[in-house]
Parts: C-alpha cells; sequence; structure tokens
C-alpha cells in the first residue's frame, strides 16, 4: 500500500520555487534518501509534508486521506513524523523527559494531570526502551545544554521514533555529528527503521553515507526531482554526478 | 538501568510541605515577638497561592503574564460584591465565588491572549488588568471607589469571629489560609509533575518541536491560564478578608508587578520558589514600605536580580541546600 | 446631533490626542524596530520630558526671558530632549544586556526601569501634580462658536506634525537613515556592510530618547505632570502599536489617530468604558490583521 503520495507539490518563497511540482510516493516500509545540492528544496519537501508550511499547489495524499490543508499536530497523530535539520530540542528537560514528553504525546497522555508522572510505569519502561536504544541511556539525567551537538542530533531522530511513526522524516541526521560517529549514528537509526519497518525519508548531505546505507535514492535539484533510483542507479546517473559528486566519485 | 524522575530539592513535594509546616510552627513565635512581623507572615502565606499560579504560567509555561492584578481583583471585588450585595461574609462562600469569577474570566478572554506569547500576552495581561481596573475605579456608584467596599470579619462554615479579640482572629485566620495553602501546594505540585506539567514545560522550551511531537499548544496553554487565574483570584479574596477593605489599588499594575516581583526573589526555577518569595517579599517589602522611595527599591532589586541571579533566593541558596539532588531509582 | 462646530472642536482634540500618543509610540517602535526591545520604560522617558520642563526649565526659561511667547514654546521642548537623550544613553547598558536575551529578561529589566522613574520622579518633584502652563496661558484661545479653545494645542499638533515630516524625512531620505531600518532587518548584515553596530544602537536609543523628551516637554503645557501617567501612556501607547504593527513609523500615526479618535468617542458617550473599548478594538485588529494596520510594513 501507498503510505505517502504527493502530487505536484509547489512551493515559492517570492521568485525562488523551492518546491517546483514534487510528486513521489513511498509505498509502506520503503526506505528513500534525499539528496540534491544547498538550497535544492530538500528542508521545504519535509516541511511541506510535515505542516510546518502551507504549500501553494499540489496535494499530500497520507494513507489514501488528503491531508493538505491539516495543522501538524493531526498530521503528527496521524503518523507522519520529523526531526529537524537544526537540532530541536526541549532545552531545559533532561534527555530522559525529553523521551518521555515524547510517549506521553503519543499516548495523548499530555492533558491528563490526575496522577504524577512517576505512576507511568508503561510510559518510563517505553522511555528507557528508546534510551537504550538509543544508546542515550548513560545521559538520561543531563540537561540538553550539556550534551554534544551530535547526542542532541541523535534525540532528536530518537523522538521522532518514540512516536510510533508511519512516516518518519529525519532532516539531515548526520550534520553536525563528528566524522568519526556518522556511522554509528546511521546505524542506530538503519536499525530502528528496519525494526519498526517504518517508511522513511531521509536527507543526506554525506555521499559516503548515502551510498553505504541507501537503498533508493530521489534527488532534487531547483525543486525538482531529477533523478529517482536505487543507489546504483544514482551512482550512475551523469547528471547527479555532474551536480552533486564533483571530482570526487567521477 | 536509568534513573526515572529526579527531582532536586525544593522540587520535591516534601520540602515545600516542611517549609509551610515549619512557618506555621514559627507563626507563634513571632507574633509573640512581633505582632507586625505576624501580619507580614500572614500576607506572606495569603499570596503563596497566587504566586504559585502565576509561576505555572511563568516558570513551566514560560508565559510572563504582567497582569495578574486582573484575577486578584477579580477575586477580591467578587468577595466585597458577595458582602456589599447579598450580605455573605462566609469565607467559604469568597473563595468559591472568586474561583468561579477567575475561571469565568480566564475562560473568556484565555482564547484570545494565550494565541500571543512574549510581549505582546506580558503586555495584553498588563492593559485587560487595566481596563478592569479602570472599570472598578470609574464605576464608583456599583464599587465604591476609590473609598472601596468594607468587610466585615468573615465567618467560617457560618461560624461567627465578631467577639474574639484582634489576636486571636488573626491567628484563626492564618491558619485557616495555611491549611488552604497546603491543599492548593498539593494540587498545583500534582499538577506540575502530572503529565501535562511536563508537557508544559516543553512548551515553554521549544513550541515548533512541541507542536511536531503532537501537543496542542494552544490548548496546554489556555488550561494553563485558567488554573492560574483561579490560584490568583482565591488570593484575592483571602487579601481583602486580611484587609478587610476592597479598593481598585488590588487590580492595579502595581498589583501585578509584586506578583512578578515576589515570584523573581524566591526563584521561579524551583516549584518552591513562589512560596519563599512570597514570605521573603512582604518581608522586604514591611521595611522598604517605611521608605516612601519603595519602588525605586523594587526597580532596582529586579535589575539585579535579573541581571546578577536569575535564579533568586534558590539560586543563592542553592549551593548549600539544593545542590543535593534527591533522586529516586528504577522499580525493577 | 453634532453640530458643526462641535465636530470641529472634537476634531481638534482628535488630532491633539494623535499628537500626543503619535511621540510617545513613534519612540517606542524605533526601539523595538531595531534593537527588538520593547521598552516599557519609554513612557517614563517621555514623563522624563515633561518632569524636566514642568519641574526645572519652564520657570528657569520664564526667568530669562519673561512673557516673550517663542522661547517659551521652543525652548523647554529642546532642552527636555537634551536632557532625555542624557538619560537615554545612560540606560543603553541596559538595553545592550536585554537585546537578543529572553523576552522576559527585556520586560523585566525595562519593568524595573519604569518602577525607578517613578519614584524618581516621587522624589525630584514630589507626588503633587506639577504645571507648566505658561505657554499655555500666553498662546491663548480662540473660539469656534460657542466654544473655547486653547491655541497651544494648536502648536502641539502642529509641532508633532513637523516632527512626523522630519522623522520621515530623516528615516527615508538620508545615508543614516537608511543604515537605521537596514539595522532593523539584519543587524549582523548591516554591521558586515560596513556598519557600526554599536554606533547604531547608541544612535537609536538617542534617537528614541530624543522624540521622547521633546514630546514629553512639548505636551505638558497642556496638562500636568502628575505620577502613574507613565504606565496610562505605556497602556495606550501599546493599543496604538497594536493597531498600527510593532516597530513601523506609519503604524505609530495611524494607530495615534485612531486611538485618539476612539478615545474622544467614547469620552463622548460612554466614558466608564473607554480603556475597555480601545482594546476590544485593538484584539479585533490582532485577531484579524495581526501584523496590524500599517500594512505589516516594516517601517
Ligand atoms: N522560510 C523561507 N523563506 C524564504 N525562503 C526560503 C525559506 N525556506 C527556504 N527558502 C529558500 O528555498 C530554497 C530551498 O531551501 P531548503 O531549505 O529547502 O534547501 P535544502 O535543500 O534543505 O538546502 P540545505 O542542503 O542547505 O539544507 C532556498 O533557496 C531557500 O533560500
Ligand atoms: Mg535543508
Amino acid at each position: 500500500m501507498e503510505v505517502l503520495k504527493l502530487v505536484e507539490l509547489k512551493k515559492y518563497f517570492g521568485g525562488v520555487r523551492a518546491l517546483d511540482g514534487v510528486s513521489l510516493t513511498l509505498e509502506e516500509g520503503e526506505s528513500v534518501m534525499l539528496i540534491g545540492p544547498n538550497g535544492a528544496g530538500k528542508t521545504t519537501l519535509v516541511n511541506a509534508v510535515s505542516g510546518y508550511l502551507r504549500v501553494d499547489g499540489g496535494k499530500i495524499i497520507f494513507m489514501n486521506q488528503d491531508l493538505t490543508d491539516t495543522k501538524p499536530t493531526e498530521r503528527v497523530r496521524k503518523g507522519i513524523v520529523r526531526s529537524f535539520q537544526l537540532a530541536n530540542n526541549f532545552d531545559k528537560l533532561t534527555v530522559y523527559e525529553n523521551i518521555l514528553v515524547a510517549v506521553m504525546a503519543k499516548k495523548q497522555q499530555h492533558l491528563k494531570f490526575t496522577k504524577v508522572v512517576d505512576n507511568y510505569k508503561e510510559e518510563f519502561e517505553e522511555a528507557e526502551q528508546v534510551l537504550n536504544l538509543f544508546d542515550l541511556g548513560d545521559k538520561a539525567h543531563e540537561y540538553i545544554t550539556n550534551i554534544s551537538y551530535g547526542d542532541r542530533k541523535l534525540l532528536d531522530a530518537a523522538i521522532a521514533f518514540t512516536l510510533g511513526p508511519k512516516l518518519i522524516m529525519l532532516d539531515e541526521p548526520t550534520s553536525g555529528v563528528a566524522t568519526s560517529e556518522k556511522d554509528a549514528v546511521m546505524k542506530k537509526i538503519t536499525d530502528a527503521i528496519q525494526r519498526t519497518k517504518v517508511a522513511s525519508i531521509i536527507i543526506e548531505h554525506d555521499m559516503d553515507i548515502v551510498f553505504r546505507y541507501g537503498k533508493r535514492v530521489v534527488v532534487l535539484h531547483q525543486g525538482k526531482i531529477i533523478a529517482d533510483g536505487t543507489v546504483e542507479q544514482i551512482r550512475r546517473d551523469e547528471e547527479v554526478r555532474r551536480l552533486l559528486l564533483g571530482g570526487i566519485y567521477a | 538501568m536509568v534513573e526515572r524522575i529526579s527531582r532536586p530539592l525544593g522540587d520535591d513535594l516534601r520540602s515545600n510541605i516542611v517549609l509551610t509546616l515549619a512557618l506555621a510552627l514559627a507563626y507563634p513565635l513571632v507574633y509573640y515577638l512581633s505582632p507586625g512581623l505576624g501580619l507580614v507572615m500572614g500576607y506572606g502565606m495569603t499570596w503563596v497561592s497566587a504566586l504559585l499560579g502565576f509561576n505555572l504560567l511563568f516558570g513551566y509555561g514560560g508565559l510572563l503574564s504582567f497582569g495578574h492584578a486582573l484575577f486578584l481583583g477579580l477575586g477580591a471585588y467578587t468577595a466585597g460584591f458577595l458582602y456589599k450585595y447579598l450580605g455573605i461574609n462566609n469565607i467559604e462562600l469568597h473563595i468559591l465565588g472568586s474561583v468561579l469569577s477567575s475561571l469565568g474570566i480566564a475562560a473568556l478572554i484565555g482564547p484570545l491572549v494565550v494565541r500571543y506569547t512574549k510581549i505582546f500576552f506580558a503586555i495584553l495581561m498588563l492593559a485587560i488588568a487595566q481596563v478592569f481596573w479602570s472599570l472598578y475605579y470609574k464605576f464608583f456608584w456599583i464599587t465604591g471607589g476609590t473609598d472601596g467596599i468594607k468587610l466585615p470579619r468573615f465567618t467560617i462554615m457560618g461560624i461567627p469571629l465578631e467577639g474574639l479579640d484582634f489576636a486571636t482572629y488573626h491567628h484563626i485566620y492564618f491558619y485557616y489560609v495555611t491549611a488552604l495553602t497546603l491543599l492548593l501546594t498539593y494540587f498545583m505540585w500534582r499538577l506540575v509533575n502530572s503529565p501535562f506539567g511536563l508537557a508544559l514545560r516543553a512548551t515553554r522550551d521549544n513550541e515548533v518541536r512541541s507542536r511536531f511531537i503532537g501537543i496542542d499548544v494552544y490548548k496546554m496553554r489556555l488550561y494553563a491560564f485558567v488554573i492560574s487565574a483561579v490560584y490568583a483570584g482565591i488570593t484575592g479574596a483571602l487579601a481583602v478578608n486580611h484587609q478587610r477593605l476592597v479598593t481598585p489599588d488590588i487590580a492595579y499594575w502595581t498589583t501585578s508587578g509584586k506578583v512578578v516581583f515576589a515570584t523573581l526573589i524566591g526563584g521561579s526555577k524551583l516549584f518552591i520558589g513562589p512560596v519563599i518569595g512570597s514570605f521573603v517579599f512582604h518581608l522586604v517589602e514591611s521595611f522598604a514600605m517605611r521608605f516612601i522611595y519603595w519602588q525605586l527599591i523594587m526597580g532596582a532589586l529586579v535589575i539585579i536580580i535579573i541581571m546578577f541571579v536569575p535564579g533568586g533566593i534558590t539560586q543563592i541558596l542553592k549551593t548549600p541546600f539544593f545542590g543535593a539532588r534527591l533522586t529516586r531509582r528504577a522499580g525493577g | 446631533m453634532i453640530g458643526l462646530e462641535e465636530l470641529v472642536v472634537r476634531t481638534y482634540n482628535v488630532f491633539f490626542g494623535a499628537s500626543v500618543l503619535f511621540l510617545v509610540a513613534v519612540g517606542l517602535n524605533i526601539i523595538y524596530g531595531v534593537m527588538k526591545i520593547v521598552n516599557l520604560a519609554h513612557p517614563s522617558l517621555f514623563m522624563f520630558g515633561s518632569y524636566t520642563v514642568a519641574g526645572l526649565i519652564m520657570s528657569a526659561v520664564v526667568n530669562v526671558f519673561g512673557s516673550s511667547i517663542a522661547p517659551l514654546l521652543l525652548l523647554p521642548p529642546i532642552f527636555a530632549a537634551i536632557v532625555v537623550v542624557i538619560v537615554s544613553l545612560a540606560l543603553y547598558p541596559f538595553f545592550q544586556f536585554s537585546s537578543g536575551k529572553g523576552d522576559e529578561v527585556q520586560l523585566l529589566i525595562t519593568y524595573g526601569l519604569l518602577l525607578i522613574f517613578e519614584d524618581i520622579f516621587r522624589l525630584v518633584w514630589g507626588s503633587a501634580p506639577l504645571r507648566a502652563s505658561q505657554p499655555f496661558e500666553l498662546a491663548g484661545i480662540f473660539r469656534i462658536g460657542q466654544y473655547i479653545v486653547p491655541l497651544y494645542n494648536a502648536y502641539v499638533i502642529a509641532f508633532a506634525f513637523g516632527v512626523a515630516v522630519l522623522l520621515w524625512y530623516f528615516l527615508f531620505k538620508t545615508k543614516l537613515g537608511m543604515v537605521i531600518r537596514a539595522s532593523s532587518m539584519d543587524l549582523e548584515m548591516a554591521s558586515a556592510l560596513g556598519t557600526d553596530a554599536k554606533m547604531v544602537l547608541l544612535l537609536t536609543v538617542a534617537l528614541a530618547g530624543f522624540l521622547a523628551g521633546l514630546g514629553g516637554g512639548l505636551f505638558i503645557p497642556s496638562t500636568s505632570a502628575m505620577l502613574g501617567m507613565s504606565v496610562e501612556l505605556l497602556v495606550l501607547a501599546f493599543v496604538v502599536v497594536v493597531i498600527g504593527g510593532l516597530g513601523s513609523f506609519f503604524g505609530s500615526l495611524i494607530g495615534a489617530l485612531i486611538v485618539s479618535f476612539l478615545r474622544t468617542i467614547t469620552l463622548i458617550f460612554i466614558p466608564e468604558l473607554e480603556l475597555a473599548l480601545l482594546y476590544i478594538v485593538a484584539f479585533a485588529v490582532l485577531l484579524l490583521k495581526p501584523e496590524g494596520l500599517g500594512g505589516g510594513r516594516k517601517w
């Protein structure tokens, strides 16, 4: 079944055509790596699908439902979840609380006030599982300001997974992460994707990572999809090479 | 296995209850040594509710209200009107009435004001409070204008306290308010430590991320706003029964300023901050008021606190006392 | 039914009120535009101008120049403006500290300043209302039918109009003004283009202070300076700013006219609801046009 179907999405910023008629289909459990040069419109695509931005044209169909004009919160509830290019966490909460609040939100318990959080045993366990899966357990009680930027990015992704999405969109999960840790981070993320069988769109700049972890790769350029295929096909694609790889892989 | 919720001292329920009980125990001695200070403690206890309410919005929700005098005023005039027009001087009914009036008005203006944050929220609240103040002031044939409404001694559960000497009457008031404050503290503590409280802090830290984990930020803020209003309204009803006079002063912007200031003195970052702040503020005020330029002192203190000790007294005490973390281990 | 004469008189009052509000609000907007600070103490600076004139300058000017009208009209506001510029610049460290920090920081710091100013007025000039009505009385009155109207208010209107035009010219036609407006968009960008950011900020603070002092000094002969007026002005100026759009020069003009108009109307019919009605209108604007009636333009 199709999880996501984008039909001719358009988003303009003044004269800039950030999305210039993007059509894309994602099957259940399918993983897409979204690549493209700076300013190609990758983040804008995630913004549009997650409801951060209103589109100027086109349709967003999710699980056979038209969500084009819905609020972000509704899309989250339906299962569309994202992370951000710049780490976006709850700064004055601990790592643990960051995850816990996501667990509560997923279960729509964030409006409950009759019991103190200490009593939510199940939710604690769920949060702890996530912490352990993403190797954040030893930093659980640190405040966000005390952890590394790489960990913040990882936490951002972990929060997204906590919500139990059907479609997860991660905006450059490895940007700002030390080169030596990029692989480890990507591995945790792909493991989580495989385990949860969630459909995913991952924006990535590092072509090493793309070639190592990618299956289907979509290339965006000036708001248009210029290539869509397997890693192998993309690797051989002349135009993509010119655009992205420069001399390195030539 | 990771530890579960850990709360620093001052954020836990026990230290809050202990502090209030300790003050209640100290009160007779304080009153004996200096009735004036006993009265100051009475003011301190009376204001705890308003400050807890204010800090729910400010400390936990990140919304700075410069107009909480609106709700103190509503509570106060509800008590005043209940007596003036219906002859009711039963304190339970005054409290109930103030809860209803502040809840009603908050539910009316809340949907408008919580759409705004930061500067706009702060100044909108200031402005709305000033509008209400102008109404109390101008409709003098209803409100008594600046002469206000004089209240007789209140009754508790219908039991009159008229015959008692002033000291006894005041002791009764103090312990009545202490009991109520313990109850309100308990409920507020539960609230800020519930999933709602956690999510409210999340909306404070990062509105956008909150939205993208599915939290309806507007609703969270609206609920917090209404609860905050009710807590402030209760203080309004209590305060005028303490002073036995309702004047527009309690709804004036200076009262809002005191709410902000008292919370800052105590520190907005720990649950216990506003409780400490309420007593320290009234102590400071009782000294500063002797000096007619007390606003100057207050203004300077606000600036000094913000620039140098943003965590207030709890920050200063942090090293000796609040530094210790109370941690609870996971079960299993 | 309102007769033609009354209409003229009321309109005259509307313009007078609008002039005063414009002079308060425009400085508030300039500081906000460039530094992104809502200076709660800005109306206090305005009142500082009023108090300086009422408590100090006016009698000095009268002593020196007697009752010749020109110096009485011109010197007090100019002196007040100079004094308030100095005071504003002395406050610069506070603005600088607040800038870029959380909103509560700037609100609380400028609120602290507001409290301090209130007591400085009390300390220096006492709590009795203070008058500086010599130019007001010298200017005399004129008649519109059965109505007696003070001529001085016409001077205030003309003066405010002059200030608005000069300010417009400064902001939109001079290089310095352009730099200020550019900084409001992006201070970093402006400094990358070789502007000394700190100079721009100092200039902005000085300009806002100048307008506040000038306005306060100009306005005070028509009334008397009292404690608490700063907050009343703040509450009104905020409506102006909401209606006109925060940070907008033209918004201050439009907002001031609308607020003054509404006030005059309510004061005729339902004086008790003056503030309440203003805020209902402000709310309506916020809901329907959150960027204000200035059309969301930056300046
Ligand atoms: N909110 C906005 N307002 C104006 N222009 C915008 C906005 N967001 C994006 N743009 C513009 O749209 C275009 C696409 O931006 P987008 O952020 O989607 O690129 P990207 O592919 O994510 O780039 P990067 O690899 O640098 O993250 C760019 O030209 C950008 O300047
Ligand atoms: Mg991007």
